[in-house]
């Protein structure tokens, strides 16, 4: 606002205190924010930008712009910039759209705003939605994570987990969600060995990338396997295709149960006997021709 | 006013000069003013320095309203003054025919001299006169001027461009309000 412009607004509205005007704001719909007030002019914008909908107090739950129509993001994350970078507050908790791809810089603003939060749950790391340039731009100021949560794609889980190596000592759970072959698990094993606690419910994984992580994670005391998909060390690749068409499932093997069952806690819907995934297991892969 | 000798008075005069006298218990229901004559510093005439006259007769209407209220409560078996919904109608009737500029000054004023309830009122009217409208017809309402330069304002354009267009999504909503 300082760009020397002369205040324009008529002389009554300037006399109302710009704190109300923000209650008086927090009252609309985002819609109404969004499409209407914040084009009026620029104290109006200013006011918006304070408003709930960008500064809910000391948590920043973005999931609601996953909400707003299309058309409405675009204007929501400018105010949101703004917002980050006129006010100052730290975040102890934030959680990321899960669907929209935010700005990287409104990202790193979000991080370089949050560095006490100790959980993250991040939308998919991939090339296009949160890559792991970003990821490495943003992680040095995550640096007291202790649990981080998020879904990879088969290019990123190792360079994600890697940047966890350089960037936050105090790891204790990893949730990572996506395939779980042979490469992936060496690169936890190698990379976050002292992790407590690991998550890959819902992930395609292979039976010696299990292996890998029972045996090379010693203080390793929960795993969470529920809705997990085991499968073939070969062809992962075509293993995902295969699941995905409803056949290809390997019920876990018995030496693999009963390492599972030295852990403190274990997570696990019981494979071919669990109602959402036994449709994977129907058909042996053995007796497919490909 | 004058005829209640045995009720103390307060003076308050307005920023155009106009002073008005009222019973002190009206004057309380503003909490700046309660504060003020409670510590006892408040002058022969209370100068409220931002109101104008007329807008301060509405803002003593509202607290002659609430004192009633109050002291009508303790008659009456019903002693929570009126039920939300004659309290909701009363709000529309008093807030009723207040034009944009009206209503900036009974924002500033009651926000001044700290009065919840006709704060609320008033923002309560704001976000109904806001609700739905685009950028252009809040401004001519509130008679606000657009202060964005050409290009911030160009910028925004393309940014949002929808936001400017007939959109139909909006319309609707706009519509229907």
């Amino acid at each position: 606002m300082e760009k020397g412009k002369k205040k324009a607004q008529s002389p009554e509205w300037s006399q109302l205190d710009s704190d109300l005007l923000v209650d008086i704001f927090n009252r609309l719909t985002l819609t109404d924010l969004l499409a209407g007030v914040s084009h009026v002019c620029e104290d109006w914008r200013m006011a918006a930008s304070k408003t709930r909908f960008f500064l809910p107090g000391t948590g920043l739950d973005l999931r609601l712009v996953d909400a707003l129509p299309p058309k409405e993001i675009a204007i929501y994350i400018n105010l949101l910039r703004s917002c980050l970078l006129t006010e100052t507050t730290q975040f102890d908790h934030v959680q990321l759209p899960e669907e929209v791809i935010l700005p990287n810089d409104v990202v790193i603003a979000i991080a370089r705003r949050s560095t006490a939060v100790k959980s993250l749950q991040l939308p998919q790391i991939s090339v296009n939605h949160f890559s792991p340039s970003l990821l490495a731009k943003t992680l040095p100021f995550w640096t007291n994570l202790t649990s981080f949560e998020a879904s990879s794609s088969r290019s990123t889980a190792v360079a994600c987990i890697r940047l966890l190596n350089l960037h936050c000592n105090n790891l204790a759970h990893l949730g990572l969600y996506g395939l779980i072959e042979k490469r992936q698990a060496q690169a936890i094993v190698s990379y976050l060995p002292g992790i407590e606690s690991l998550d890959i419910r819902t992930s395609f994984f292979s039976e010696s990338a299990l292996d890998i992580i029972i045996d090379g994670l010693k203080n390793l005391k929960k795993l969470n396997l529920r809705h997990a998909i085991c499968g073939d060390d070969d062809d992962m690749c075509d293993f995902t295709l295969k699941v995905l068409q409803g056949r290809g499932a390997k019920k876990l093997k018995k030496e693999v149960r009963d390492k599972l069952k030295s852990l403190e806690q274990l997570v696990y819907c019981g494979g071919e006997t669990c109602r959402s995934c036994s449709w994977f297991y129907k058909v042996d892969v053995d007796h497919i021709h490909v | 006013m004058s005829e209640s000798t045995e009720k103390k008075m307060v003076r308050l005069r307005s920023s155009d000069g106009e002073v008005f006298e009222v019973e002190e218990s009206v004057a309380k229901v503003a909490k700046t003013l309660q504060d003020m004559l409670e510590e006892d510093c408040a002058d022969a005439v209370i100068p409220i320095t931002c109101v104008r006259a007329p807008i301060l007769t509405k803002v003593i209407d509202y607290c002659k309203d609430q004192v009633m209220i109050s002291s009508s409560s303790s008659t009456t078996n019903n002693p929570n003054e009126r039920t939300e919904q004659e309290r909701k109608a009363w709000g529309q009737k008093f807030m009723e025919g207040v034009d944009s500029s009206t209503l900036c000054e009974l924002l500033v004023a009651s926000n001044f001299l700290n009065i919840e309830g006709l704060l609320n009122l008033g923002v309560d009217k704001m976000v109904s006169m806001i609700q739905g409208k685009y950028p252009q017809e809040i401004r001519d309402m509130f008679n606000v001027v657009n202060d964005f330069t050409p290009e911030e304002e160009e910028e925004i354009r393309n940014q949002n461009a929808w936001a400017f267009e007939r959109d139909p999504y909006y319309k609707k909503r706009s519509s229907s309000k």
